[in-house]
């Protein structure tokens, strides 16, 4: 086609180029997603099962917030499940004599653990793959530890309502959700954290050379995303009423299929809050329609797979991919 | 044997590399190929060992036309290339690496080695060559050289008829150059037809026998090397008249010190270097690949560790952990890697020339200011882009290199190190960066130039300092214009 072929045919040939398929992609099959399940299954988009789906959403979501600015600056977290876990407990424990304030302690658990990743990343210089599963492990160890395999009830009834009901008809716990998603967009976008975060993961030797202290913002990506695990583990420990010791676990699976499908590629430097909360919603919607389709499990997981590698396979620019560090 | 090449013509995107080159390789004879950076010697070689598809022209190999798919033919149909970049691989033997791209003619019936036989094979090539390689060293004990010496082997392993080097030399020492070059010429006596690329003179007046010049991708001429001198080829090469391209120097000397070195070392490479710069002027800084310049560079950057020594940095001591503590001090530092240090090639312009200076507003980005200082920095670096939301790798050499520049501009250094600034980049927007160094200095900014390029630092630099194996060995001051001659003196 030469070029003044393309300026005579303006309109959807040139709206839908690769490019445009390839940053829309994501939001295309997840509307696609929802007039499958919709047409199969009317009830899929009553309100309430809405509801159902923004409750199922907060545990991966919160997860996704914080894992986002791990993958931008070019690491991977496998720890996520286990320092969700951690947290939770640590929330249960202490319910019955701090109650609803109980989120502050399974926040900070979050972000020790986050710190004890970054340094064994950032100044260990062990490979982020090899230290986070070591924390995977290691946390699981604690937790199992604790609970003794027992599930720790929480019974504080506003503890309870205050994170697992809902007010106006909306989740409580969405609407928390809410102010992290305010709050990491404003970290990712609007100070020179995020950018910092960005430079690491898009270069790291430049963003040296350019006098960012990267082994400073790298421990601080890993407290901040550990930190917003916390947020997951105490409202997970809310919904379910208890702290359990195999709570989380596969987790770390679903919020980097989240991060990745909403378009921030392992290698780093590029990609959007906006587009991990898509890629939630993505994960969340194809286990909730799933389920409603009445679809055993083994099924599911197949499914959940495929959709992942064919995302990834169709809109990310494989010159880009490289080693995770 | 004689290897022809006729009228080749080749583009890599608007740049034509080369544009209508003739030249032939004969055997028993070295060939330079000579030319400033761009001016297409190593694409040359490369159309004609299949690395690169020419667009026209045709080569032909004793008359039979020579067309090979890559350069893994070539070498097979017995035109091998020597790559710049080493091919040697440290973690496996000798001569694994010698027969790294033919192991299966080495496997017994199993599929397994025979490290019998290879070693024995390997044995015989390096007696032949006499680079005086054990074959059962390991390959870090071995230096550069030899592992140039071993890319040879494998090259010969080919059974060659045509040899291409591409500037082999440029990460050697001086001893290491000395024995390779004379591996090379022993080659001469196998009747092999060789062709050399090199920046140094020295080596190509050394070793061959004819020279063809090569100017912006076009053929300038062809010297029978017993018959020119270096100034001939230089002229030629270079088709002007140096000084023209580089701006007026300052007529004053600067006085005021800002920063001093005393005595600093850094391990195996820098040793005792003292020196002071003063507040605005240029200071160059040359010498062989290796003898210390990057590491003085490195040193006051605090990417490099000093081993021993002390700086001071506006009459205060001056140890900087890191580049954050060098920035800090308004120190900036233009890489010698563009794409690897420099700048982050798939970030916008914008982003990439704010990133080391992002202006906040209670703890928050200020955009408004970002695009300001972004906008202003395009303009006066001069940078040709549509927009500065335009990722950086739809850039030019020359206008990547100019957005380097600018994000250390928006840094507002006091001190600017520059590592060969004008590497690889064209014509004009090295004169642009010529322009925008001196006005800096002219404005009260230090600069201190760290060039491979001896004529950028005599046209360029007020002082200039000559290192030696991590040692200074001459120091040009003030009005005492240094001469390239007397330069490679000191060098070597």
């Amino acid at each position: 086609m030469t070029h003044a072929d393309a300026e005579a045919t303006p309109g959807f040939k040139n709206f839908m180029t690769m490019d445009t398929f390839k940053k829309f992609f994501p939001a295309i099959l997840l509307a696609a997603l929802c007039i499958i399940f919709g047409s199969q299954r009317p009830l899929f988009f009553s309100v309430n099962n809405l509801m159902i789906i923004l409750t199922q959403a907060v545990t991966v979501g919160t997860c996704a917030l914080g894992l986002t600015f791990v993958i931008l600056g070019g690491s991977i977290d496998l720890s996520i499940g286990s320092v969700v876990a951690l947290s939770a407990v640590s929330c249960a424990l202490v319910v019955p004599s701090q109650g609803l304030f109980a989120i502050a302690p399974a926040i900070l658990t979050g972000m020790l653990c986050g710190a004890i990743n970054g340094a064994v990343f950032s100044l260990g210089k062990v490979p982020s793959f090899i230290a986070t599963m070591g924390g995977m492990v290691v946390f699981r160890g604690i937790v199992l530890i604790i609970t003794k395999g027992r599930p720790i009830q929480i019974r504080d009834d506003f503890f309870l309502d205050v994170y697992a009901s809902r007010s106006f008809g909306i989740p409580n716990s969405a609407l928390i959700t809410l102010i992290f998603v305010v709050f990491t967009l404003i970290l990712l976008n609007r100070t020179p954290f995020g950018r910092e975060v960005r430079a690491i993961g898009g270069g790291q030797r430049v963003a040296m050379l350019t006098g960012i202290k990267v082994t400073r913002i790298k421990l601080l990506m890993y407290v901040l995303a550990g930190g917003m695990y916390g947020v997951a583990g105490a409202l997970q420990s809310a919904r379910v009423m208890a702290a359990t010791a195999t709570m989380g676990e596969g987790l770390e699976m679903d919020v980097i299929a989240a991060v990745v499908v909403g378009g921030t590629p392992l290698t780093g430097g590029i990609g959007s809050i906006w587009g991990s909360i898509l890629g939630t919603f993505l994960i969340t919607i194809l286990s909730n329609g799933m389920n409603m389709l009445g679809l055993s499990p083994y099924v599911q997981s197949i499914a959940k797979g495929i959709v992942l590698v064919a995302a990834v396979f169709l809109t990310i620019d494989r010159k880009k991919i490289g080693i995770i560090t | 044997m004689l290897l022809t090449a006729k009228n080749i013509s080749k583009a890599f995107g608007a740049t034509q590399a080369l544009d209508d080159v003739s030249t032939e390789f004969r055997s028993g004879r070295i060939k330079a190929v000579i030319g400033e950076n761009g001016a297409g010697k190593s694409t040359l070689l490369k159309v004609i060992c299949g690395v690169h598809k020419m667009d026209s022209g045709e080569v032909d190999l004793d008359g039979v036309p020579f067309t090979p798919v890559d350069h893994i033919e070539s070498a097979k149909r017995g035109v091998v290339y020597v790559f710049q970049e080493t091919t040697i691989n440290p973690f496996v033997s000798v001569p694994e690496n010698i027969f790294i791209d033919r192991l299966r003619n080495f496997t017994n019936r199993l599929g397994l080695i025979n490290r019998k036989r290879m070693e024995d094979e390997a044995v015989a090539i390096l007696a032949e060559l006499g680079g005086n390689i054990d074959v059962r060293a390991n390959l870090w004990d071995l230096d550069y050289g030899q592992w140039k010496v071993l890319e040879l082997a494998r090259a010969l392993t080919y059974d060659p008829k045509v040899i291409f080097f591409d500037e082999s030399t440029a990460y050697l020492n001086n001893r290491e150059v000395v024995a390779f070059l004379s591996v090379v010429e022993g080659l001469k006596e196998r009747d092999i037809a060789i062709g050399f690329v090199s920046h140094h003179f020295n080596e190509v007046f050394q070793i061959a026998d004819t020279a063809v010049i090569m100017k912006d991708g076009r053929w300038v001429a062809e010297k029978v090397i017993a018959e020119t001198n270096p100034d001939e080829v230089q002229n030629l090469m270079v088709g002007r008249t140096i000084g023209n391209i580089y701006p007026e120097k300052k007529t004053d000397r600067p006085t005021e010190e800002i920063i001093r070195l005393d005595n600093l070392s850094v391990e195996k490479s820098l040793h005792n270097v003292s020196f002071s710069v003063r507040k605005g002027e240029i200071l160059g800084v040359g010498g062989l690949k290796g003898s210390g310049g990057e590491e003085i560079i490195g040193a006051i950057y605090g990417d490099i560790r000093a081993a021993s020594g002390e700086m001071t940095l506006k009459g205060e001591r001056y140890a900087p952990g890191a580049p954050y503590g060098a920035t800090a001090k308004k120190i900036a530092l233009l890489p010698g890697e563009r794409s690897i240090e420099g700048l982050i090639v798939n970030f916008s312009v914008k982003d990439n020339i704010t990133m080391g200076a992002l202006p906040t507003r209670a703890g928050l980005l200020d955009k408004k200011r970002e695009s300001g200082m972004s906008e202003r920095i395009i303009r006066d670096v001069t940078i040709k882009v549509r927009s500065p939301s335009d990722p950086c790798s739809s850039l030019s050499g020359g206008n990547m290199q100019k957005v380097v520049f600018g994000k250390c501009l928006a840094m507002e250094p006091d001190i600017f190190l520059l590592n060969n600034p004008t590497r690889g980049i064209d014509v004009g927007a090295r004169l642009e960066i010529y322009k925008l160094i001196s006005d800096l200095s002219k404005r009260g900014i230090t600069i201190i130039l760290l060039s491979e390029d001896l004529n950028e630092l005599i046209g360029m630099c007020d002082r200039t300092i000559i290192l030696r194996k991590g040692e200074i060995s001459k120091i040009y001051d003030f009005g005492e214009p240094p001469t390239e001659e007397d330069m490679i003196k000191y060098m070597l």
